[in-house]
């Protein structure tokens, strides 16, 4: 587990954007076991899974279908109990077939974050994902990250709040 | 872990973004009305002469499926931009350019078909006889998916500028004239499809679209796409 820490505007989101292979890095290269991953391409999105600042949630759509759609774009084939037991783990137990556009922008985090649950990678990026959240789902977002992290998963995340997953030695990254 | 292939990946986005335009439904009419009243605009404005609407029905009809399918250009990808789904796309771990595809074809179900379907009825409004009817649908069948394509490539270049929706019109527009001589060409004088002109337009057709999806694949991928915009900026 690494979390990436350092004021406004030092760069974290350019970080974490610059190893999903959003951004080429000045110098040097990045690398997934042992490969470049602008070589491995596709092979490095199967394994890896990003949840920006934005949601990615469209609004028309209800939490249901917004999932089986991003589920189906990374290429995992779920079916609709998976979704809903996702759904229910994050706590939106009757919302799942409300539009996302009823939703409060911290239940509409949580169906962002719900696709974690659904996708197999092992490698999570993860930029500022407890905005919006409240202290009940921090809690269950530290959960999450342990269970990730026991099932042999990384994780890269930025946050100006203190998240402590038990057990797990965290590493820090400064940016200044 | 079952990975989806590139059909259940173009069918995945298709349906995606059919069902949104179900939600948004006033987007879809919006082209379609746009383009209702200002084929119509003309029989009013020129006056019950059979002759000289019979004359320019084609290319009437061409032009306001020209700027009716310009409308809804902007709409391509924004949303997609601005809620960050497109963001996601970049990082599904199959061909881009699949996605592309899908995203113009569905465009094209939502914006072009419509049009295609509703300018026979307008060519009544024209006098056209049968036959040119069938040319004229016939024409825009082939026509209005290269305006989603070619629209697709300025849509994507504009993405995020500010005023991105005039500066898309004023760069396609122009890339868009050799269709509008093509399809208003063979739609009107003649009314006759030559043999030899199909296969050419298919061709270009084919062509057009090979190149267009392969750099739109290509274009919005990470690092391209900031090259792009600086050569689009400067």
């Amino acid at each position: 587990m690494l979390q990436v820490q350092g004021a406004n505007g030092s760069g974290k989101t350019i970080l974490l954007r610059t190893l999903c292979g959003f951004m080429m890095p000045a110098t040097g290269e990045i690398r997934w076991c042992g490969q470049s991953i602008h070589e491995l391409g596709d092979a490095f999105y199967a394994e890896m899974v990003y949840l920006g600042h934005l949601n990615a949630i469209k609004d028309e759509l209800n939490a249901l279908e917004n999932l089986r759609i991003s589920a189906g774009l990374a290429g995992c084939k779920v079916d609709d109990k998976q979704v809903i037991a996702a759904l229910r783990r994050l706590g939106l137990r009757g919302r799942e077939t409300l539009p996302v556009k009823v939703l409060s922008q911290g239940q509409r985090r949580r169906v962002a974050l719900a696709r974690l649950l659904l996708s197999n990678a092992p490698l999570w990026i993860l930029d500022e994902p407890l905005t919006a959240l409240d202290v009940g789902a921090v809690g269950l977002m530290q959960e999450l990250i342990g269970e990730h992290l026991l099932n042999n998963g990384m994780v890269i995340y930025t946050t100006h709040q203190p998240l402590e997953v038990v057990g797990v030695a965290t590493r820090w990254l400064a940016l200044s | 872990m079952n990975k989806l292939s590139l059909l259940g990946l173009l069918s995945l986005v298709i349906r995606r973004d059919l069902v949104l335009a179900m939600r948004r439904r006033a987007d879809v009419l919006t082209t379609l009305i746009f383009f209702v009243i200002v084929v119509s605009l003309f029989p009013l404005g020129v006056g019950p002469e059979m002759d000289m609407l019979r004359k320019m029905a084609p290319g009437v009809v061409w032009v306001a499926a020209l700027l009716a399918s310009m409308l809804s250009l902007g709409r391509m990808f924004s949303a997609d931009y601005l809620d960050g789904t497109l963001e996601q796309m970049m990082l599904v771990p199959q061909s881009l350019s699949v996605l592309v595809l899908a995203k113009i074809l569905a465009h094209w179900m939502v914006s072009g078909l419509p049009l295609v379907i509703m300018a026979p009825v307008l060519g009544l409004q024209f006098d056209m006889p049968t036959q040119a009817l069938w040319v004229l649908i016939a024409a825009l069948l082939l026509g209005t998916p290269i305006l989603s394509m070619i629209g697709a490539v300025g849509a994507a270049l504009t993405l995020g500028l500010r005023g991105g929706g005039a500066l898309v019109s004023l760069l396609v527009l122009p890339l868009c004239i050799p269709v509008l001589v093509f399809g208003a060409g063979r739609s009107g004088s003649r009314c006759k499809w030559h043999k030899r002109e199909l296969p050419l337009i298919v061709a270009r057709r084919a062509t057009g679209d090979g190149i267009g999806i392969y750099a739109m694949g290509y274009g919005p991928r990470p690092a391209y796409f900031d090259r792009i915009k600086h050569i689009v900026y400067f």
